[in-house]
């Protein structure tokens, strides 16, 4: 601990020995530098999006030249008759209903792991822990052949689906369970009459609240960065999600048309929304991690 | 970020590709190729991803109640591992844009329909070599849609300045190399980049040499015949006296390298013309057109690639297919609009008769106009050389290529040795996929 405390203190605000000096600076020095690290391609994305195609690569890029954002947003408004504003709500809509879809049923089936001694629940959590370990990239195509048999290749129900079964958030959901729901407080449950459904609904799901929270955002992230399952299961740019569309452009401009500045300022508008996101919950994102970190 | 997907996507879709491939084999016989006339109203489904190709698609479909296109955007390159999930599954569209080597592939792998009949007569419209790359081995699987042949574009004013001549040879192009450099050691007369061998195959093209040839029921592998080694000597020139700039054309900014004046001269095509005002800001004014440099002045040939609208496997009315591929690129009306720069298709006809289409793709400020750009662009289109052809595996031999070139850029490798490699290693890949095959000459 007292080692640990020399080059650690900038976040030991409740320890003994005060930080020196030297070592002060020398943390602050490290953070600054990676806040730079972590700013600086949000900064260039900024700057670049303000540029036209020939500013783009004949200017320096971490500093602005003469301002065309709005002729950027107006290209990208233009596209394909606003094809981009549609894959901004395909993305919210595939991330909000699957994170959404997916939160219950790993809350519900940790529960049912955590709380329900049954023959095998030691296997069946291994093999969920197990399965967490896949790659999604590998199940793309083995999806898209089940998919394609039960006939629900491109629509929203082939990404969807898959989205709503999350092993690792099983696993998390176990853990919250295991954690904020008293087992003496199911058995009151029981005496007063409540049937199980209602257990899990009327209190467990409360107590689970910030647990979920926690999944339903690490979930939405996820989905949002999703690119292999759309784009197996996805035909025709109408129902891409952003991260497809801006990859369909990313293709274009290396084939035919010079689309770089519609790619740049496109990234720019697609982390908007997540941004509002992020901050909109960052107090529950804390609280969320923290209290799996302290059991 | 997407390079890495890109290339993990790759790898698992080469792996993906090769069990499909093996299973697609013993299913290659639903058709017996006899033209069918289909009656009535149909449906097709169309997957592309050219600019502009959505409107046509409208046109047609006003013109043709009979056949109504249904044209979807498929995201790019990727849309060649999707095609082969949706043939297994059987929800493959009727037409896809393809590249003459995916073409070959597939047409190996089974996947696609021989519409050699159906086709017939619509050859006569497009240019020999065009009609090669959608018929590798002999078979018709697809309609060309557009051709890129290549030529030359150079920097005036410093060729002047360094006292040099436009090259009309390639070992022109050397010696101008050299020359230039005795005057500035860091002025290049070439690019090449390190992930991009396409240099190799457009210099074999030019040279006259068959990486791949049909002969009755077996193909002849030539990569290291007479021909295929002038090209490669070329490309090793330019290494061994540094003579080329590397520039990587995955760097968006890669123009820089000649807007700037550090490389003099360029191999370029068609659909590059439309976007040369935007992207060379400082030079434009100063660039002139000439023909792509030769290895034979005596039988001038230059090299293209060209898009393909493929006939998939399980399309129910070829006949149709055909119909509206073919009227996509060659008709008139249909190529008036896909040529403008205002479509932004960057496509450009694969026909025989281009001369009412080049003068649009012109950009207006890039050239001096010393050279009649528009007789060197039908010059280009009209001198492909016929011999070229995409072998079975020719998408999986290109691949292995870009592994090796980039070893003979960074000097670890000859080009000769790896002209050898690929040899043995593409005798070697249809061997095992049991295309009979033989060494040429």
């Amino acid at each position: 601990m007292s080692s640990a405390s020399a080059t650690n203190t900038a976040t030991d605000s409740g320890g003994g020995a005060r930080p020196t000096r030297r070592a002060v600076a020398l943390t602050t020095a490290l953070l600054i530098v990676f806040l730079l690290y972590s700013l600086a391609p949000t900064w260039f994305l900024l700057v670049a999006s303000t540029k036209n195609q020939t500013d783009l690569y004949s200017t320096f890029g971490l500093w602005f030249s003469s301002n065309h954002l709005a002729d950027n947003f107006q290209a990208i408004w233009d596209y394909h008759d606003g094809v981009f504003g549609r894959w901004i709500l395909n993305s919210v809509l595939y991330s909000t209903v699957g994170a959404a879809g997916s939160t219950l049923v790993s809350l519900a089936a940790g529960y049912g792991l955590a709380k329900f001694g049954f023959r095998g629940r030691g296997a069946l959590f291994g093999v969920i822990v197990g399965a967490s370990l896949l790659p999604s990239t590998l199940l793309a195509f083995p999806l898209y052949l089940v998919f394609a048999e039960i006939g629900l290749t491109n629509t929203v129900w082939a990404v969807l689906i898959p989205y709503f079964i999350n092993p690792f958030g099983v696993y998390l959901g176990k853990v919250y369970a295991d954690t904020s729901v008293p087992t003496e407080l199911m058995e009151a449950a029981r005496i007063d009459g409540a049937s199980e459904t209602r257990i899990f609904f009327s209190v467990a799901l409360r107590l689970m609240r910030t647990g979920g929270i926690t999944i339903f955002m690490l979930d939405f992230v996820n989905i949002w960065n999703n690119f292999f399952l759309p784009l197996f299961m996805l035909n025709g740019e109408r129902s891409f999600p952003v991260t497809l569309g801006l990859f369909s452009w990313v293709q274009q401009a290396q084939t035919a048309r010079d689309m770089n500045t519609l790619v740049l300022t496109g990234s720019l508008l697609s982390i908007i929304p997540l941004a509002v996101f992020m901050f909109a919950l960052q107090k529950y994102w804390r609280s969320g991690i923290l209290m799996g970190s302290l059991k | 970020m997407s390079t890495i997907r890109t290339r993990a996507f790759a790898g698992a879709a080469a792996a993906l590709s090769l069990s499909l491939a093996l299973s697609a084999c013993g299913g290659g016989d639903d058709t017996d190729s006899a033209a069918k006339t289909t009656k009535g109203k149909v449906q097709l489904e169309f997957w592309s991803w050219t600019e502009g190709i959505q409107q046509q698609v409208a046109v047609w479909n006003k013109e043709h109640p009979e056949t109504q296109v249904k044209y979807v955007n498929a995201a790019g390159d990727t849309v060649y591992q999707k095609l082969r999930a949706a043939i297994t599954s059987g929800n493959a569209p009727c037409l896809s844009k393809m590249d003459g080597m995916n073409l070959a592939n597939f047409a190996a792998d089974g996947l696609l329909t021989d519409i050699t009949k159906d086709a017939a007569k619509y050859q006569d419209a497009y240019t020999t070599p065009a009609w090669n790359a959608v018929s590798p081995g002999g078979a018709t699987y697809g309609i060309p849609t557009g051709s890129s042949p290549l030529f030359t574009a150079y920097r005036a004013d410093l060729f002047q300045k360094y006292g040099v001549k436009a090259p009309t040879t390639w070992d022109d192009v050397i010696a101008a190399g050299k020359a230039v450099q005795k005057k500035d050691k860091n002025i290049k007369i070439f690019n090449m980049a390190g992930e991009d061998p396409s240099t190799l195959v457009d210099l074999s093209w030019q040279a006259g040499a068959q990486w791949y040839r049909i002969a009755g029921d077996h193909w002849e592998i030539g990569f290291t015949s007479p021909d295929a080694l002038k090209a490669g000597d070329i490309v090793q020139q330019l290494v061994d006296d540094n003579l080329a700039s590397n520039a990587s054309y995955a760097d968006p900014g890669v123009f820089k390298t000649w807007d700037l004046g550090k490389t003099i001269l360029m191999t370029t095509s068609t659909w590059q013309l439309p976007i040369y005002d935007t992207n060379f800001p400082k030079s434009k004014g100063k660039w002139q057109l000439a023909d792509a440099p030769l290895f034979d002045p005596a039988k001038p040939q230059t090299s293209s690639n060209f898009d393909v609208t493929a006939v998939l496997k399980g399309c129910k009315y070829p006949d149709r297919a055909v119909q509206f591929a073919a009227w996509l690129s060659s008709s008139k009306e249909s190529l008036t609009a896909l040529t403008d720069p205002a479509s932004k298709s960057g496509l450009f006809p694969a026909v025989k008769d281009v001369s009412p289409y080049v003068d649009k793709i012109i950009p207006t400020e890039m050239f001096n106009g010393k050279s009649d750009s528009a007789q060197i662009i039908t010059t280009a289109a009209s001198r492909v050389g016929e011999q070229w052809q995409y072998g079975p595996d020719y998408a999986a031999m290109y691949s292995e290529m870009q592994k090796q070139w980039g070893k003979v850029m960074k000097k670890q490798l000859t080009v000769k040795e790896m002209l050898t490699h690929l040899q043995d290693w593409v005798l070697a890949d249809l061997k095992n996929k049991g295309v009979k095959a033989v060494a040429a000459g």
